[in-house]
């Protein structure tokens, strides 16, 4: 089965279900609350989300793995592949497009679809403090939950946000960047 | 034909979870050592074991992946490792053959109950109460309901 | 071509939004105005007289004592016309969260429906706005989105 098959067939019948106005809200209240614990300081807020993140993401890959059994990624292609195909789609329902890999195929794009289920119905606040729209990246929880779930299978990454669309852009696009390959630990005393 | 011993070892080479069988006639909830070997020589000889047979193996035919091994007559040695580089070994008696299953399920438990639990450690370095041990030492699972899951799947199988 | 005023009025009695439109319904370009000095209709920019436009925001504060009468006898949320004021008609739409719709009008008799169902409209975008994180019951709402549907609105059913 293709991959897309196994996500929505995964999607449909094994995954529990909530209600989705009911994540966003509870994302969205996250959010609002640590721009008000930090006192507007839009890049610790990032940072935070970003740890929360990396948090969510060592042990969601393991669920994922169980849920999934995709066995290891030859390629770095074929990760980004199984991430917008299989995680993104099991675990939000929604399926990024994979775009502008760089020439050595270490990092590519990815291109959040609209709706996107963290973001429904936010505004970022205009008026009253014109820095939101320039430093707060809202979905800045995705970056940290690939970079924690990438590291557990022994891949760096940056992952970064480089457009959205509650900034006013076209589009909300992801920045995946492949550092290094991890290796293997061997136990102490061996070479 | 029964179940001697469960290990799981972590990616930095730690024993983070290790459960003895005992066969005794009384059917109770203790029967069997629960984190008492972790540390011990024969946990780090097993690993050392199992990390040596797998490098081999990768060696000598690239796609195999070790499954199982036996030592003498007595013992069988079940091996299943996840993406993320956790270890599970299931030690049982000679004549148990094919035990991926059970292996993959005790993935399941693991999944479930520790890795979903937001306030264990995911990198084991964390002791229980919250210091991190650099080079001293590491922790381990004691979560009950891993615990009594795993025991409850266990002894349910007829080969226990 | 009637003109309208519409308030939304925040729990404390506080202002949150308002805006001034007229029909956008049969607009007729008078061929030779009664008054020389009456400039032609500009269908959508209400006409109100100046003193009357002074007076809009205190007609529609004074009629929240009415609308908090009135919210207790009626289970609707939709509370029709409360209140007229010299040629004004005041209908009123209370949330249950106690966030106050009113609009102003100089009136003839309008379309109870019409105006009903501006304002059940207008609860929703109101809804929409809520569930903005950002947003906190009670403040003034200043995106210009929020204002450019509020006119699509008003341009569909008044």
């Amino acid at each position: 089965m293709s991959r897309k098959a196994v996500g929505d067939d995964i999607w449909k019948n094994n995954v529990e279900k909530i209600n989705s106005e009911l994540f966003t809200l509870t994302y969205g209240s996250v959010v609002a609350q640590l721009c008000r614990d930090f006192n507007n300081n839009y890049h610790e807020v990032n940072n935070q989300l970003d740890k929360m993140g990396y948090n969510i993401g060592l042990r969601l890959i393991e669920e994922f793995l169980a849920k999934t059994g995709v066995r290891r990624c030859q390629t770095f292609k074929e990760t980004s592949e199984v991430i917008s195909k299989l995680g993104f789609k099991i675990f939000l329902n929604i399926q990024p497009t994979i775009e502008n890999w760089s020439a050595d195929g270490k990092s590519c794009s990815l291109i959040l679809p609209e709706p996107n289920p963290l973001t429904e119905f936010v505004e970022l606040p205009i008026t009253a403090d014109d820095k939101i729209a320039k430093e707060l990246w809202y979905s800045q929880i995705l970056c940290g939950v690939l970079r924690g779930a990438l590291q557990m299978v022994q891949l760096d990454c940056d992952v970064q946000f480089v457009k959205d669309v509650l900034r006013g852009d076209d589009r909300t696009e992801l920045r995946l960047k492949l550092n290094k390959i991890l290796k293997d630990e061997v136990p102490a005393g061996e070479d | 034909m029964t179940i001697y011993s469960f290990f799981i070892f972590d990616r930095h080479c730690n024993c983070i979870y290790n459960r003895e069988f005992t066969q005794t006639s009384a059917a109770g909830v203790n029967n069997g050592l629960i984190n008492k070997n972790n540390t011990s020589h024969s946990s780090k000889l097993l690993f050392g074991i199992i990390y040596s047979l797998k490098s081999l193996s990768a060696k000598l035919i690239s796609e195999n992946e070790l499954t199982s091994f036996t030592l003498g007559q007595s013992f069988r040695f079940h091996f299943w490792e996840s993406v993320t580089s956790y270890k599970f070994v299931v030690v049982t008696g000679y004549d148990v053959d094919d035990m991926q299953q059970v292996l993959v399920r005790l993935h399941q438990y693991f999944v479930d109950c520790v890795a979903s639990n937001g306030l264990t450690p995911v990198e084991f370095k964390w002791s229980a109460n919250g210091e991190k041990l650099d080079n001293v030492g590491y922790s381990v699972i004691c979560n009950n309901s891993f615990v009594e899951e795993t025991d409850q799947y266990l002894q349910s199988l007829s080969i226990y | 071509m009637s003109s309208y005023y519409l308030a939304i009025i925040g729990t404390r009695d506080n202002p949150i939004y308002e805006l001034e439109f007229a029909s956008f319904k049969n607009t007729t370009i008078l061929s030779s105005p009664s008054t020389p000095n009456t400039p032609p209709p500009i269908p959508g920019k209400a006409r109100f007289a100046p003193n009357v436009k002074e007076l809009l925001p205190f007609i529609a504060n004074s009629s929240l004592d009415l609308i908090e009468d009135a919210q207790f006898t009626s289970n609707q949320l939709n509370l029709g016309k409360i209140d007229t004021f010299y040629g004004i008609s005041i209908n009123a739409f209370i949330t249950p969260g106690n966030i106050k719709f009113v609009l102003c009008y100089d009136g003839n008799v309008k379309e109870e429906n019409s105006i009903r169902s501006f304002f059940n409209e207008i609860n929703e975008l109101y809804v929409k706005t809520l569930l903005n994180p950002f947003y906190a019951v009670n403040d003034a709402i200043i995106s210009p989105e929020f204002d450019l549907k509020v006119k699509q609105l008003a341009r569909k059913y008044l």
